[in-house]
């Protein structure tokens, strides 16, 4: 089991993924919220190494908009630490639309503050950021050759110069040098010749051990092992935090509670015919465990979302073997699910009657463009129904690529986790204790009110990374249960 | 050996030289030679404005004022340099190629020329690299970094470019009523030199750091081979201490001025929030072991190489000691923080405490180890610091033996 999940997590590193912390291989932050009287979208592509720019898209969709700002706020920096918020400028031809760069200069999580200006007052938001750096970047060898033919040159000139300097750079004016001079002049250029391959094979020395040090700085997932046992109370599901991977690459601070719940773990069958969402208990600082309703046996792909009382989103994966059985386990947590069937095209039946149908358009859906994710459930008649919340939203999507290498897991505010930004707004200079600030925030109710229906029409602010084949699978609450329905994106290359 | 007049044949035979090298001759004009020294002189200027920059507003692009003064800097040195080839090469006459060195057996340019045209190509051919480094590694996690080798390379060879330019017309007006210009002249271009290498130490050179022996180590380590590299080759009476003070005038100006600039840091986090430029602390005294360093060659030149070099490297140690020692307990007393001297000023990224006025036991503010040095470690790290200021002043001596004789 530890072979086969080292080997497969293995393959998904190698793939090519761009990995990113709060999801795997969806780098970009997609937020949708309200500055003030202000709606507003905001999009920050993430660069691939820090320190960098990320650039900051802000669609407002209010009027008299007069200026829109962002600043980004390391996580444990306050107010006096942040520089003066950058202005954003107007997207030529898009009246609603705004960008920037703003500078990101270590790896970390950041609150991405942005405020709107106008007639209707002034409003501010904060947005989660995790910024890790993601990927070393290769030479392109067209660059590389240039490059080198102009190194070889500069070497050339260098032994030149030692040659016209130790031949005739001492003579007085009008003289020409004797043999014996120009042979000495070709020994000092052989004697530099050495020198310098010397110096250049120190350099490449040293560029080889920065890479190598960049490189270990890059974020990877962390891993878990899924374990999986059969006891008097049923199946039971443990995930263990591999602390080792875990701890070498950053200091670790508290979970806090996201919706509710410390963990949301993801099994996804590996033919993606069956989706499990479980909130398994901490057991200890790095184990977690809950009940494992029976499912389809066969091997699972596991995603663990957590948020760090930093603000620091991430999800760890592990793969496990699901044996047949399992009947008779109780779902441990009233907002666990699980859900196995094949995709449908547009239009999914849910229970009652009711149906959940993709907007989907026709245009084609587009790698690194805003996805139509919008979604309507009606009832038996055909009319837009309510939906009751479901951990604190109106529905959840959960994205994996054909390929796995990309998985993400959307709320109709965008791939930001709602913890990140309770805890980036909530953190005061008494926090300054680690766990401090998780404590005060597990105590604190979860925010959202649980009675009340929410319309039956979502989206979800999301791009898809590159073109592929995506499995959709989207969960709401109706009647008290849980409903998932299962989609196919096929998304094109950007051309 | 006087002529009728009374006047040595030799002083005679270089003014009759120097006329004929004279006259339309742009190879050896003074203003090409003050052209190339002043973009030297911008390229430094340039370098520790952006030091500057760095540590005050932190955020910048390759338009940055200091990037701009350093580029056109360099531009301006390769494509004058650039035109006297091309000009000694195609329209020269005779009288100018006589002062020039051949390239690829065929081009004609001063020595100084081509080292300066190769530094300002280095230079170029850094900014690609770097730009590829900033996004393969991200934008400027460290100051010492391949393409900023590079980059300073070319930098290095723009003012090795001026010096060898301003020491050729020095050597060749030998005797002449311009000898005391050129000279001086070549002790700038040496202050230029040293000031480009003390910015590159900036980071072991804070006042805080000059209470253990590694600063005066890395000092001695670079700067006897310079300045008995200028003492044995100028021609001022005390060519190693001009060379010294122009080193420590320009140092000065820049602090005086730096401090009278506003600025905001636009890079968090900012744990001191400045409000002007981070102004560059007051020069170090190196015009005293300098002085040093002229007298012992006065007294002792001729005698054996590595007996010199014992004594140029023991003297820059005891009396860069003896200067610095004190002088940084002044600089981290309240009397020296003004517009004056600059001390107690730090970088936006500094979180201030009691330890920016204290001694580290560190070059950076590294208090690892935790104890400053006994005197005892001290007197050992002073003599390790004298053993690198012998070696670093042998190479002086060679240096400044083949310098003292370069002619085009």
């Amino acid at each position: 089991m530890d072979r086969l999940t080292r080997g497969s997590l293995a393959a998904l590193v190698l793939s090519g993924a761009v990995l990113l912390s709060a999801h795997i291989g969806s780098p970009d932050t997609f937020f949708e919220g309200s500055a003030g009287p202000y709606p507003v979208r905001v999009i920050i592509r993430a660069p691939q190494v820090i320190p960098a720019r990320a650039e900051v898209i802000v669609r407002v969709t209010g009027s008299g908009v007069t200026k829109v700002t962002a600043a980004p706020y390391i996580w444990n920096g306050g107010e006096k630490s942040a520089p003066p918020a950058d202005v954003l400028t107007r997207v030529a031809g898009d009246s609603t639309l705004w960008s920037t760069q703003l500078w990101i200069m270590a790896s970390s999580s950041y609150s991405v503050r942005v405020g709107v200006e106008g007639a209707q007052g002034n409003g501010t938001v904060v947005v989660p950021l995790t910024a890790v750096a993601t990927a070393v970047l290769a030479m392109d060898p067209k660059m590389g050759i240039g490059l080198a033919a102009l190194g070889v040159f500069l070497v050339v000139g260098l032994l030149t110069i030692v040659g016209a300097a130790s031949r005739e750079s001492t003579l007085e004016p009008g003289l020409e040098p004797d043999a014996g001079r120009v042979r000495r002049s070709w020994i000092v250029r052989g004697f530099a010749a050495v020198l310098i391959v010397t110096l250049l094979a120190l350099g490449r020395w040293w560029w080889n051990v920065d890479n190598a040090r960049y490189a270990r700085g890059v974020f990877a997932p962390a891993r878990g092992a899924v374990t999986i046992r059969d006891g008097a109370a049923g199946r039971q599901l443990r995930f263990a935090i591999d602390s080792g991977s875990y701890q070498t690459r950053r200091s670790t601070s508290p979970f806090i509670p996201d919706h509710g719940k410390l963990m949301h773990l993801f099994l996804v069958k590996g033919d993606r015919s069956a989706l499990a969402h479980l909130h398994p208990v901490a057991q200890g600082e790095f184990a977690f465990e809950g009940a494992l309703p029976a499912m389809s046996a066969g091997r699972y792909l596991a995603f663990a979302d957590v948020v760090h009382e930093t603000g620091f989103a991430e999800t760890m994966v592990s793969e496990v073997e699901i044996p047949a059985g399992g009947e008779g386990t109780k779902v441990g947590d009233p907002d666990d699910a699980i859900f196995s069937g094949a995709p449908t095209a547009l239009k999914a039946t849910l229970a009652g009657g009711a149906t959940l149908e993709w907007e989907r358009g026709d245009a084609p859906i587009v790698a690194g463009a805003e996805a139509p994710l919008t979604f309507v459930v009606r009832d038996a008649k055909g009319a837009v129904a309510q939906v009751e919340p479901f951990l604190g939203m109106a529905a959840h999507a959960v994205v994996v690529r054909d390929s796995a290498d990309v998985f993400v897991h959307l709320h109709p505010i965008g791939t930001t986790s709602m913890a990140a930004q309770q805890a980036l707004t909530s953190r005061t200079d008494a926090d300054s204790l680690r766990g401090a600030l998780a404590k005060r925030l597990a105590a604190m109710p979860v925010p959202h009110v649980m009675n009340e229906l929410l319309p039956g029409t979502f989206s979800f602010p999301y791009a898809f990374p590159r073109a592929g084949t995506y499995r959709v699978w989207v969960q709401l609450r109706r009647g008290g249960v849980i409903q998932t329905a299962a989609f196919d994106a096929v998304v094109e290359a950007a051309r | 050996m006087s002529t009728a007049l009374g006047r040595p044949a030799a002083v005679a035979a270089a003014e009759s030289r120097a006329a004929t090298i004279a006259g339309t001759n742009v190879a050896t004009a003074t203003w090409f030679i003050a052209t190339i020294l002043l973009s030297a002189a911008g390229i430094v200027v340039g370098l520790l404005w952006d030091i500057s920059w760095h540590m005050s507003i932190g955020r910048d692009t390759f338009w940055s004022p200091p990037h701009m003064v350093e580029y056109v800097s360099g531009v301006v040195a390769g494509l004058s340099c650039g035109y006297v080839v091309l000009h000694t090469t195609f329209a020269g006459s005779p009288a100018d190629k006589a002062a020039t060195v051949k390239w690829w057996g065929y081009f004609r340019g001063p020595l100084g020329a081509w080292i300066t045209i190769w530094g300002t190509f280095a230079m170029m051919v850094s900014a690609p690299f770097d730009d590829w480094w900033h996004n393969a590694y991200g934008l400027d996690v460290k100051i010492i970094s391949p393409p900023h080798m590079i980059l300073l390379a070319g930098m290095l060879g723009i003012m090795m470019g001026s010096l060898i330019l301003t020491l050729s017309a020095q050597n060749r007006s030998v005797g002449t009523e311009h000898q005391r210009r050129d000279a001086w002249m070549y002790a700038a271009a040496g202050g230029v030199l040293t000031l480009i290498l003390a910015t590159a130490c900036i980071e072991y050179s804070w006042p805080n750091a000059q209470h253990m022996p590694l600063f005066y180590q890395v000092w001695a380590a670079i700067f006897p081979m310079l300045l008995v590299g200028y003492g044995v080759s100028g021609k001022l009476r005390w060519p190693a201490t001009g060379a010294a003070l122009c080193y420590m005038a320009i140092w000065a100006v820049m602090g005086w001025t730096l401090r009278n600039v506003d600025s905001q840091p636009l890079l968090a986090p900012i744990y001191n929030p400045r409000t002007y430029m981070w102004p560059p602390y007051f020069p170090h005294w190196l015009v005293v072991p300098a002085f040093g360093i002229d007298l012992v060659l006065q007294r002792f030149r001729g005698r054996n190489a590595w007996l010199v070099a014992t004594m140029t490297g023991a003297a820059f140690v005891l009396l860069f000691f003896a200067v610095q020692w004190p002088w940084s307990s002044f600089m981290l007393s309240p009397a020296a923080r003004n517009g004056v001297f600059n001390g107690g000023e730090f970088p936006y990224t500094a979180r201030i405490g009691v330890w920016t006025y204290e001694f580290w036991t560190g070059a950076q503010g590294n208090r690892v180890g935790g104890t400053l040095a006994s005197p005892l470690a001290m007197a050992q790290g002073l003599l390790v610091a004298m053993v690198l200021g012998t070696f670093s002043s042998r190479l002086g001596l060679a240096w400044g033996n083949w310098m003292a004789r370069v002619k085009r």
